[in-house]
């Protein structure tokens, strides 16, 4: 029994079945990619594989951490001591790397929130159950001289229950950090202030693009379709630049879902559909989309990043040392 | 400023290739007046190339690694530097051949793929603006610079059936391996700034990730018994196909994050 157990421990974290094992995780990568790119990484198989990597990986570097002190007792070159400390150090950034990117599966979660100006979001609750929220003071687009955009800016309060806690300005590559939750720039986009009436019946409502509205008290209907800030037949349905210099609405109508007329419209016109059915694009709401994510694993991944890069280099540093004809083949053998 | 690019573009792309066939001639007839001028003729091919990413560098107001014409250019400037050190140091002229073909085809190749590029840039998109971009570009430059000096030692073994320069292709692998693995937590500390996932399995990732695991196979085999000489030698050859695979097969063939460069 206990012989079996042993060759078991040997099998498992021997070099040859690392080496076995990511020749399989570069096979199921390349080949995973091309057939199932979006679910593959998520098969049980897949993460079966990585898991007894990650298992081998773990032995194998616990047995050369007893053998550590032999190891560096054999070496009396520093480069050759600092190469030991180097495999060490890389392999077990590898270990950290994994945990941490386990301990997101299984604990870590993202979402994302759309606020306009003026709006407040719930983001989380702290461990007593109180709500955490961001509130959207502004959202900007920076420009460059030529229009593109330079940087999208959410500028925001973040409240625990009543009381703020933060104000800070989010943008793409700047996150907002607070308590083991990131809050990224991820995107924008606008609602449209709509007024319709029918019937003698008015609503409003702030309509996303795409959204199809009912007139009250007909069979028509009003599909908010897309809002461009530079309108120029000429671009047809795109944009002739981000700036505001010609805003229009372009909507479609329909009378029993079908499709009965689509047209541009500027803000503040009233336009008739019907003789009792009014709609009116009264303004627009820029809103952002904001990424808010929580993994716990992260401190431990990027510990293990920075491990794996100081312990690569340390490990290869003997390319830099200069090879002696006589020594090449003995160089090979460690 | 864009045709001065253009033309040292193409005249280093010329030189590569009249440097290649120096090599190759210098291999067959031995006559060491050729391997000298085919080392000028590298050294005027690396000028030129230096020409076009400062001439680029001052256009566009940032350093040169940012898209994948910038990155093309970058990559085989560092990779002749790199090879005319190893020249230097270990005074072997038998991949000079290999290498500069290769370096020829590189620039052959921003003229097929990206003509008009020479001089067009945009400023950069707000995701792009991150110093942590820069750096893992820089280091994935030198890292595929490092693997295409071992692949052109390795060839040269493979074709001559010899193994005197294994441990050259070793170091040559090995630091490019070193550089790819930092570049690779580089990029993954720049998505998670970006995009908030450090790794979210794009065709991009997931290619780079394939070619690492080859160089880390590689290092881990080198120097066992079946593995010794050839067949280690055909896997740094390999790794530098996927190589060119993770970056014109996936920028031009498939899509992800990374499409734009
Ligand atoms: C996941 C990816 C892995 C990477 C990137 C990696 C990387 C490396 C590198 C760069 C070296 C130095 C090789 C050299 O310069 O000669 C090395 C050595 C070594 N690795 Fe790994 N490794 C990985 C996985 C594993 C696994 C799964 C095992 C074992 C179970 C393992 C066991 C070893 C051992 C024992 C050495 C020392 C080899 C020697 O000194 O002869 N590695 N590894």
């Amino acid at each position: 029994m206990g012989h079996v157990f042993n060759n078991m421990f040997k099998i498992s974290s021997s070099m040859k079945t690392g080496v076995a094992l990511l020749a399989l995780l570069a096979v199921f990568s390349a080949v995973g990619s091309s057939i199932l790119p979006d679910r593959f990484y998520h098969l049980l198989l897949f993460n079966a594989l990585l898991i007894m990597l990650f298992i081998n990986l773990g032995l194998c570097t616990f047995n050369r951490c007893l053998k550590l002190r032999k190891l560096l007792a054999k070496q009396t070159d520093i480069i050759k001591q600092l190469r030991q400390w180097g495999l060490l150090i890389l392999h077990s950034g590898l270990i950290f790397i994994l945990i941490g990117g386990m301990i997101n599966g299984w604990a870590g979660h993202s979402g994302t929130v759309k606020l306009a100006e003026g709006e407040r979001a719930l983001i989380t609750r702290d461990k007593e159950g109180e709500k955490v929220t961001l509130f959207l003071e502004a959202f900007e687009i920076e420009l460059y001289e030529n229009n593109m955009p330079s940087q999208y800016l959410s500028r925001v309060s973040l409240y625990k229950g009543d009381r703020l806690e933060q104000q800070a300005t989010i943008s793409v590559n700047h996150p907002l950090q607070y308590e083991g939750i990131k809050i990224y720039q991820q995107s924008y986009g606008s609602m449209v202030d709509v007024t319709i009436e029918g019937q003698g019946q008015v609503d409003t409502f702030t309509a996303q693009e795409g959204q199809l509205l009912d007139i009250p008290g007909s069979s028509w209907q009003v599909k908010v379709f897309k809002y461009i800030p530079d309108f120029d037949p000429a671009y047809g349905m795109e944009s002739k630049s981000i700036q505001p210099n010609n805003p229009r609405i372009i909507y479609s109508v329909y009378q029993d879902k079908v499709l009965m007329g689509v047209g541009a419209a500027p803000f503040g016109e009233r336009i008739e559909i019907d003789s009792a059915a009014y709609v009116e694009f009264n303004g627009l709401k820029s809103y952002s989309v904001l990424k808010v994510k929580e993994d716990p694993g992260l401190p431990y991944a990027g510990a293990g990043g920075i491990l794996f890069m100081l312990g690569a280099a340390l490990a290869e540093i003997n390319i830099f040392a200069k090879p002696r004809k006589s020594t090449d083949s003995k160089m090979a053998e460690e | 400023m864009a045709v001065l690019i253009k033309i040292s573009i193409g005249l280093a792309m010329f030189v590569y290739l009249i440097s290649g066939i120096l090599y190759a001639v210098g291999l067959k007839t031995r006559h060491n007046q050729l391997f000298q001028a085919a080392k000028l003729a590298a050294i005027t091919g690396v000028l030129a190339n230096l020409t076009a990413l400062v001439a680029r560098t001052i256009i566009s107001g940032r350093l040169p690694l940012t898209d994948g014409y910038e990155f093309l250019i970058s990559f085989t400037f560092i990779s002749v530097l790199l090879y005319l050190l190893y020249e230097k140091m270990s005074q072997s002229k038998t991949s000079g051949a290999v290498l500069m073909f290769i370096a020829a085809l590189l620039l052959a190749s921003v003229f097929i793929l990206m003509p008009h590029q020479h001089g067009a840039y945009s400023p950069l998109m707000p995701a792009l603006k991150s110093p942590w971009l820069t750096s893992h570009v820089l280091t994935a430059v030198i890292a595929y610079s490092a693997f295409t000096l071992g692949a052109a030692l390795a060839a040269v073994q493979l074709v001559k059936k010899e193994n005197n320069e294994d441990i050259n292709v070793y170091r040559a692998a090995g630091g490019g391996f070193v550089m790819l693995s930092i570049s690779i937590v580089l990029g993954g500390i720049w998505a998670e700034q970006a995009w908030g996932t450090y790794w979210s399995w794009d065709p991009k990732e997931t290619w780079a990730l394939v070619t690492w695991i080859i160089y880390a196979i590689y290092l881990h085999v080198y120097r066992s018994k079946g593995w010794k000489g050839s067949n280690a030698n055909l896997m740094v050859v390999a790794g530098f196909i996927l190589v060119l695979f993770t970056f014109f097969g996936v920028n031009y063939l498939l899509s992800g994050l990374h499409s734009y460069g």
